[in-house]
């Protein structure tokens, strides 16, 4: 890669970074796990840089490497990946301020990684429906489907004691 | 699904993810893997092609002649001076990255032969210059480690360097890439010394150490962003851990948010976060202790880190002025670890490791913990 493509990407990179690991934890629930997809899905985008940049939106193109990487990743890791009921960051709690971050993500990483990504697609990047299904490489009915089995199973999760309960 | 669901599914999502503080952005290690993934692909394509112009050697007509030669890897050239048995003048290692010299001197503290034991390394030319002192432990002084590894020096080059023990003829250090660096003992000020330099973006893939032919042991370090950290030594043909990172404390503490990492593999436990550094060991168990504390000393934030058997569950620890902070233990490869903030103002005073059932079974006090 040229300085000035190297320069490019650097500007990217520093600049997508958070909102990478932010979509990474939402679809893994470990921080650990959310830098490596968000490094993963940038390192390729940075093999194919002149591509990615003349293809004209390199951050769809850097979210649907890490979707797909985390599809992957439980293709993968299925026996191994261990889902507990808290993520590990709450090692500390008691130095953390209060917020609902271990009930959400102990309801979240309950869901099926399809139904996952969709809400985070969905609810947080505020994706549309047809956006989240370009993302995702799937149909529209199949983002909606996967939307509406995900808020019901969110509504009657233990694990979110008030605001989604019906 | 009703439309106060999907807001209150956004706020919540919204709160958590936002409260999420990433590391900095790795560019220089994100970079490198993406120059690794395209020679990868080319030396893929160059394979391919290898096996289709085989193919159109055993039965021509089948393809046109290629239009082109694979394209090759670009590397730095880097060398490495083979020094004599005595290092002359202190020069402990020297060589050179694309053609620009550097060299790593050992004094002693202050000028020559001063009475301090502790010894001073300073590199220059080709590397960023930077000075580290330090007394230097006997490679032989209990020690069964074939080298014991430091870094030196930052941005545009790492320059490792190591006290050798003395069955150890040479080391054979293997970059990404393949280039294999060879490296000769030298002695200076009654230790056995190797150093080299290279490129930041270059990563070191392992390190073998020999006793004439026969390969003593060989050590696979971590690569990160800043350098890479060569850590436990492996027996001939031993793997080591499988690699696993984990986080195993964040929060915020006195309004900065922080997370502590464990990756373990074959260079044993290294730490990233408040507090930094390598066990240079791949056992399973490393007991109940409080390893660190790092931070900025009295009156400001300061960390605490520490290992626990499998059994236990969580610690608690008490600090000054009756608080306390209960951290849970996280699975890190075997050995579980646990990282807490200790709050401006407030010191450690206690440390406790439990069960899950609530059984302490170990405890530190502060004397236990500092001496």
């Amino acid at each position: 890669m040229d300085p000035l493509a190297e320069a490019e990407f650097t500007e990217f990179m520093n600049g997508r970074w958070p909102a990478l690991v932010r979509l990474g934890y939402g679809l893994t629930g470990d921080q650990g796990l959310a830098e490596d997809l968000a490094q993963t899905a940038l390192a390729k985008a940075c093999a194919s840089w002149p591509r990615v940049r003349r293809a004209g939106d390199p951050d769809a193109y850097v979210r649907r490497i890490m979707l797909n990487a985390n599809h992957s990743r439980f293709r993968k890791r299925r026996v191994r990946e261990q889902l507990t009921d808290q993520p590990p960051e709450s090692g500390a709690q008691e130095t953390r301020t209060p917020d609902d971050r271990p009930a959400l993500m102990a309801a979240l990483m309950r869901l099926p990684a399809g139904q996952r990504a969709v809400v985070v697609l969905r609810y947080w990047m505020d994706m549309t429906e047809t956006e989240a299904a370009a993302a995702l490489g799937c149909s529209v009915g199949n983002v909606k489907s996967q939307a509406a089995r995900a808020l019901a199973k969110l509504r009657v999760s233990e694990d979110l004691a008030e605001g989604m309960r019906p | 699904m009703s439309v106060n669901d999907e807001r209150e599914l956004r706020r919540r999502l919204g709160g958590v993810l936002e409260a999420v503080v990433p590391s900095p952005a790795p560019v220089a290690a994100t970079v490198r893997r993406g120059r690794l993934i395209r020679i990868r692909r080319q030396v893929a394509v160059a394979a391919g092609l290898a096996v289709v112009v085989g193919v159109a050697a055993a039965a021509p007509g089948l393809l046109r002649p290629a239009s082109r030669e694979p394209q090759a890897a670009a590397k730095a050239k880097i060398t490495v001076k083979q020094l004599g048995p005595r290092a002359t003048g202190g020069v402990i290692g020297s060589g050179s990255i694309n053609g620009k010299r550097w060299r790593l001197v050992v004094q002693r503290e202050g000028s020559a032969g001063a009475a301090s034991k502790d010894l001073c390394f300073l590199v220059s030319g080709a590397v960023s210059g930077a000075e580290a002192c330090y007394g230097v432990t006997p490679a032989s002084g209990g020690r069964s480690d074939p080298a014991d590894f430091n870094t030196i020096g930052g941005r545009p080059a790492q320059v490792q360097y190591a006290v050798v023990s003395a069955q150890v003829t040479r080391l054979a250090v293997t970059l990404a890439g393949g280039t294999v660096l060879e490296l000769h003992p030298t002695e200076a000020y009654g230790q056995r010394y190797v150093a080299f330099a290279i490129p930041l973006p270059l990563a070191i893939d392992r390190v073998v150490a020999y006793a004439g032919r026969a390969e003593i042991s060989h050590t696979i370090p971590l690569n990160t962003a800043g350098g890479d950290s060569i850590g436990a030594w492996l027996g001939p043909g031993q793997a080591g851990p499988p690699r696993v990172r984990r986080v195993v404390g964040s929060g915020i503490a006195d309004g900065t948010s922080w997370s502590q990492s464990v990756h373990a593999g074959p260079w044993g436990y290294c730490f990233t976060g408040p507090i930094g550094g390598c066990f240079d060991t791949v056992a399973r168990s490393l007991g109940n202790r409080v390893a660190s504390i790092t931070g900025g000393g009295s009156g400001a934030t300061n960390w605490a880190f520490g290992t626990a058997s499998a059994a236990v569950s969580y610690v608690r620890a008490s600090l000054s002025g009756g608080h306390s902070v209960r951290a849970a233990t996280v699975d890190v490869g075997g050995p579980r670890f646990f990282a807490f903030a200790i709050p401006k103002g407030q010191r450690l005073v206690s440390v406790r490791w439990y069960t899950a059932s609530g059984h302490q079974i170990a405890s530190e006090s502060d004397a236990q913990i500092f001496s």
